[in-house]
Parts: C-alpha cells; structure tokens; sequence
C-alpha cells in the first residue's frame, strides 16, 4: 500500500528535458519553471549586447557544468528544486549583481553603448498614457512625437470618412502592450540597462514621466510652431463642429419627444422610423436612437477637447458605463426595427366589385377628407385639419379605367391590400380599410385619403380603384385627380385645348375600345366649348357672336354655326 | 546608503585587483577563482564575476583558453597578459600606499585592525 502511493507521488512528478550547452538533462518541472524565470531574469539584466552574450555563455556554462556534478555527486537522473536553487544560490540572483557590481557592470555598459549597440525604439503600446488603449501614445513614443498630435490625427481620420477607426483598430491588434519596465524603455529607445531601469523606475515613482516629450516639444522651433498652431485651429474647428452637431441632436429630440405627446403636430403625420411603430415603443426608440448617435458623438468630442486641452482621462466606471449604455441603444435599435420589418412579411388582399349607376357622362373629382365644407357644393377654402393624431391619413390610392363592352354594366373593384406578420394579420388590416367612391348621379368623387382606424400603424396600407366602363362613355377629370390617375396623360389632351394650360380645371376624355383617349381631336382644329367664363372669348349674347384667338368671327344663328376661320 | 556606496566602490577596487592576483599565479578556470575568493571571503556569488572578467578581458588584462574538461563541457581557463601584469604591478604599488594611508590614519583609533575597511565605512 506505501509502496503503491510513493510509486504515484513519483509518477505525478513530470519531468522535462532540456538542454543547456549541449548538454541533456531531466528536469523536474516545478524546478524548470524556477530555472526558467531565473534565466530570464539574467537575460533581461545583462541585456543584448555582443559582450553580454559572452557573459550569459559563460553563466550558462557554468550552470550546465553544476548540473552535471549535481548528478554525478547525487548519482540521480533528475534535477530536482533543491539542485536548483542550490545553483541559483551559488551563482547568486539579479538582486546579488545590482548591489555588487552596480558600477562595474555599468561601466561595462557604457563602453559597448558606445560602439555598435544600437537601441532600437519598439512600437508598442503605452498602459500609461492611454485615452483607449494606448495606440497614440505608442506611435508617438516610436516617432518621437507628442501624442496628442497622433492622437488629433487620428480624430480627424475617424471624423473624414471613417478610415482611422479601421487603422487604429489594426493597430490596436498588432501592437502589443508596453507592459514591463524593460518594455517601456524599449518602446521609449533607451536601453534597458540598470542606469535607465532605475531611471525609469524614480520617474515613475516621482512622476515627472512628462519631461520627456515636454523637451521633445521645446525643441520645436517656429516652423512646428507654426504647424501646431494651424493643427490647433483645426482641432478647435472639429470641436466646435461636433460641440454643434450634438446640440443638433439634443434639439431634435427635444422636438420628438415634444411630438410624441402631441405639443406639435404633423412630425409624424406621414413618414419616418416612428410611424412604423406601436405608440408605446416610440419613446424608448426615440431615446435609443437618440443614445446611439449621442455616446459616440460625445465620446469624440471630449477626446478632441482631451487632445487639445489636456483634460483628464474620462473616470474609467464612467466610460464603461456609457459604452455599455451605447450597446444597449444599438442593442434596441435592432430590436425595434427587426420587429417593425416583421410586421411587413406578409401581404394579403382583398377583392371587392360594386355596380356603378350606368351613364353616359362621369365627372370624376377629387374629395379633400380635411376640408370640411361650410357650404353644401361651395368648396370653402376655410377649412379645419383634423388633428387627430391617432388616425392617420394615407394617400397610397391608385384609379385605374378600363373599358368594357358597350352593352355591360359599368361596375367598380377595389383592391385593399395591406402587410403583416402572418397572413392573417394582413387580411385583417386589409379588411379595416374603408374607402370607397360616392357617385352622385353623373358625379364620382373619390376621397382623397382613408384613415386608418384607431391604433392602427402603417403597414403598406393600398387602395386600389379600377373602374370598369362602356366603351363610348365619357369622362371629365377634374385634375385634382392627376396624381391618381397615372395611366391617362393628363398633359397630351390639356395641350389640344386652345387655352391657358393653367386655366383647363376639367378634362374630357372618353372610353375607346383601345383605352381611355382624350376626348378632343389633335390640335388644329378649335373644338366648341360650353365654357363660357372663359376670359379669351368675345361673346355678343344676343347674335351670339363669338371671336376667339384663332378665329376672327364665329357667329351662331339658329344654331347653325358659321365660322370663318383665320388665314 | 552612503555608507553602502563607498562598502560597494572600496569592494570592486580590490576585487579586481584580488581577481588579477589570483590569475597572476597561472592559468585558472572560473570557478576556481571563485573558491579562491570565497576562501578571502571576498565574493559571495559567481554571477557577479562573469561580467569583471569580461571587461578585463576585453580591456586586454586577460586572455582565456578553451580546455576539456573530465565532467561536462569544455571551460574556460583565464590567464594574465603582460599588459595585465603591468597593470598588476602599478596596482600592487597603489594597494602599499592605501595601506599606509588606512593604517596611518587609524593610528589612535581603539578598534579591531583586521578589517579596518569594513569598519570605518560602517560608522
């Protein structure tokens, strides 16, 4: 049983094999990970220079050269820790060498700075300074500029089109954090011998880490001045061109916020993201959107002020705070709009056909729903807007004409078609349109717009009219309608009257077997009209004499026309 | 720490010149020269003398050989220039005088002579 668990205690101790001047050991691994450290440690004092290669050959050496007659003495296979530290303790730690031979090694130092061992800068981040992650300040370090300038740079990169981000982001990526001291200084260019390690360590300790890029500064003579100012100015510019943009954004939404409790009207009358929406999510998509734009905008600006000013850094809670506040906005932008794109996956509708009173002649006009007329048959300009907010106007009708055969009975269909998230949801809506054509007799007025019901939020609501009527049957449109009737050219048949285009409120058209044409013939000849208001006439009453622009006398007895037309 | 400081300058003179000594008497391997000081109780680890004899090596005191070793790898076994010699002996002359200038200088003093640099410097 003791024998069982000593051989299980000796199998969980992984050794490792390594290899020190050639030489092959077994190492246990706890003892590596010692070992390890230490070497690095050595490395990291003697540093990289021709001459100190001698030396660490010469500690490595050593080393082996111990391990070798730990063995032999101990008549084992594996180093073990204490065949380490016993080592370590013989060769003595980085601690030993400072205080001992401080200056020897220094001296040491010098000379070989001086021929040969070149320091190179590392781009690397610097932890230190940092607005982000330290990207500028590493870039400044690595050309030797101050970083506010690559920082102002950067800005002025992210605000023209954006490119900066995508740079700053690889950047971020590629350059690796600045995070030991000897790092530091790496990524300053000095070398990393003790002299500077303990430089760097009081100035850190004393703070006046600064006085390096401030003597970098003063030694800028008029012409980077010159450069700073001007970079300045344009800095002050951005500042004030996004200080205003997010006033900009604060106004708008004091402005929507005001129309979603109805202080003022007709914001969302018609189009926009939020007349998509049910009424409840309109506040908090307001204030999402709001937010969304918002954090970055303000974000920006305080760097801008940060670069140019010196400011402090942001609180750090705070800036995660916002961060976390802005994925949130994005977060509910998304799931707002996936939402309301639902609402439009399915279209549905529905077909309804209604007789029409057969006549000859059909006055077609247009009904504004939001006039409301003082006087029966005088259209008053006076009029009150319904300002209704839940009931929305929609103008997406469409007339079409088509003929029939002469001897069929003229009849109407209208096409209600809407969207939603099932099929069923968009038969209902469907469903809930109310419009239809009034007929008085020769009169068809079509309304205007329909409303949607109470609650109800746009959703592709569409009317479509057709009319079916006689071939033979005529028309007079007034041109109130134009917009609704796309197929039928309005402006071909106002031309072929002789009259001011701006004059023609009534035009004629007829029902052909090849389509609805205008009712008058082309050009040239001058058709009779009733019209009689009509300013471009003479009109004699009792001879009914009439002189017209193109005619010199058109006299009528007995209603037997006589014209003589002009040459 | 002044009194580190000059412990640490006083030291590193007559390390090099104890290292020089010892290498004076023929060739040397590394590791012997620190024994030889561990007996003069002079250095406490061997890391710190890899980089002195660099730089007297490199200041041509020193020149070293490669020789095989019966247990492990080839080491390197130090010895003396003429340069190193001259310097040696200049040194030996310069140690005399400091010996006369310590032990003049702490004629009257009621203390333990044998380390008379440890002591004034502990003061």
């Amino acid at each position: 049983m003791i024998q069982l668990n000593q051989l299980k205690t000796i199998a969980m101790n992984k050794t490792i094999i390594i290899n020190i001047n050639s030489i092959v050991f077994h190492i246990e691994e706890d003892a590596y990970e010692v070992l390890r450290s230490y070497m690095i440690d050595i490395q990291k004092h003697f540093g990289q220079s021709e001459d100190s290669r001698e030396i660490l050959e010469d500690i490595e050496n050593r080393i082996s050269e111990m391990f070798t007659e730990k063995i032999q003495a101990g008549s084992k296979e594996v180093l073990n820790m204490e065949d380490v530290n016993a080592v370590i303790d013989q060769m003595g730690r980085v601690s030993d060498f400072e205080s001992e031979d401080q200056d020897d090694y220094a001296s040491f130092r010098r000379e070989t700075n001086s021929d040969g061992f070149k320091v190179g800068k590392k781009l690397m981040r610097d932890p230190d300074d940092r607005v982000f992650s330290g990207v500028c300040s590493g870039l400044g370090h690595f050309f030797g500029i101050e970083a506010k300038w690559v920082r102002l740079l950067f800005a002025l990169f992210v605000i023209i089109g954006g490119s900066g981000l995508l740079v700053y982001v690889i950047l971020w990526i590629v350059m690796p954090p600045a995070m030991t001291r000897a790092d530091k200084m790496e990524m300053r260019g000095e070398a990393p011998n003790i002299q500077n390690f303990k430089r760097s360590f009081d100035e850190e300790m004393s703070g006046v880490r600064d006085t390096f890029s401030r003597g970098l500064d003063r030694t800028g003579d008029g012409v980077t001045k010159l450069l700073q100012i001007i970079v300045k100015a344009i800095g002050v510019f951005f500042v004030i061109l996004v200080g205003a943009t997010l006033i900009g954004l604060i106004i708008g939404l004091i402005f929507f916020a005001l129309a979603i409790v109805n202080v003022i009207p007709d914001v969302m009358d018609d189009s926009g993201p939020f007349y998509l929406m049910e009424p409840n999510d309109v506040p908090f998509a307001l204030i999402a959107g709001f937010l969304s734009i918002f954090i970055p905008l303000a974000g920006l600006f305080y760097l801008l002020l940060r670069v140019l000013f010196e400011k402090k850094p942001m609180n750090n809670y705070l800036t995660t705070t916002l961060f976390v506040v802005w994925l949130a906005s994005i977060g509910a932008i998304i799931y707002y709009s996936t939402s309301v794109a639902k609402e439009f996956r399915e279209s549905s509708t529905i077909v309804e056909e209604k007789p029409l009173q057969k006549q000859s002649v059909y006055f077609l006009s247009e009904n504004d729903i939001r006039v409301i007329r003082l006087k029966n048959g005088v259209k008053s300009g006076v009029g009150i807007k319904s300002d209704n907010f839940s009931s929305y106007l929609k103008r997406d009708i469409r007339i079409r004409i088509e003929r029939i055969d002469s001897l069929q009975a003229p009849y109407v269909r209208y096409e209600y078609s809407a969207k939603g998230n099932t099929y069923k949801v968009a038969t209902d809506r469907a469903a809930k349109i109310n419009y239809a054509l009034k007929q008085d007799s020769t009169a068809l007025i079509f309304d205007n717009a329909f409303q949607l019901s109470e609650g109800e939020r746009y959703r592709d609501q569409e009317v479509n009219v057709t009319l079916f009527l006689p071939v033979g049957t005529k028309l007079v449109i007034n041109d109130n309608l134009e917009d609704k009737l796309r197929d039928i050219s309005f402006y071909d048949c106002r031309d072929r009257y002789n009259k001011d285009l701006r004059d023609i409120r009534d035009v004629e058209f007829v029902v052909t077997s090849l389509g609805v044409k205008c009712a008058l013939p082309e050009k040239e000849s001058a058709e009779e009209e009733n019209d009689d208001s009509d300013s471009n006439h003479i009109v004699i009453a009792d001879t009914s004499i009439v002189i017209r622009r193109d005619t010199i006398i058109n006299a009528k007895k007995d209603g037997v026309p006589v014209q003589i037309k002009k040459k | 720490m002044i009194a580190e400081n000059t412990q640490i300058q006083m030291r590193k003179g007559i390390l090099e010149y104890c290292i020089l000594s010892i290498i004076s008497r023929g060739e040397i391997y590394a590791s012997d020269i620190i024994s030889e000081l561990k007996k003069a109780q002079l250095l406490v680890v061997e890391g710190t003398l890899y980089p002195l004899l660099t730089r007297l090596k490199n200041n041509g005191l020193l020149s070293y050989i490669w020789k095989e070793s019966t247990s492990g790898p080839p080491r390197k076994y130090y010895e003396i220039t003429q340069e190193g010699l001259d310097v040696l002996s200049r040194l030996d002359v310069t140690w005399n005088e400091l010996v006369f200038a310590v032990n003049t200088s702490l004629v009257g003093r009621n203390n333990d002579s044998t380390k008379p640099v440890k002591d004034n410097s502990d003061e």
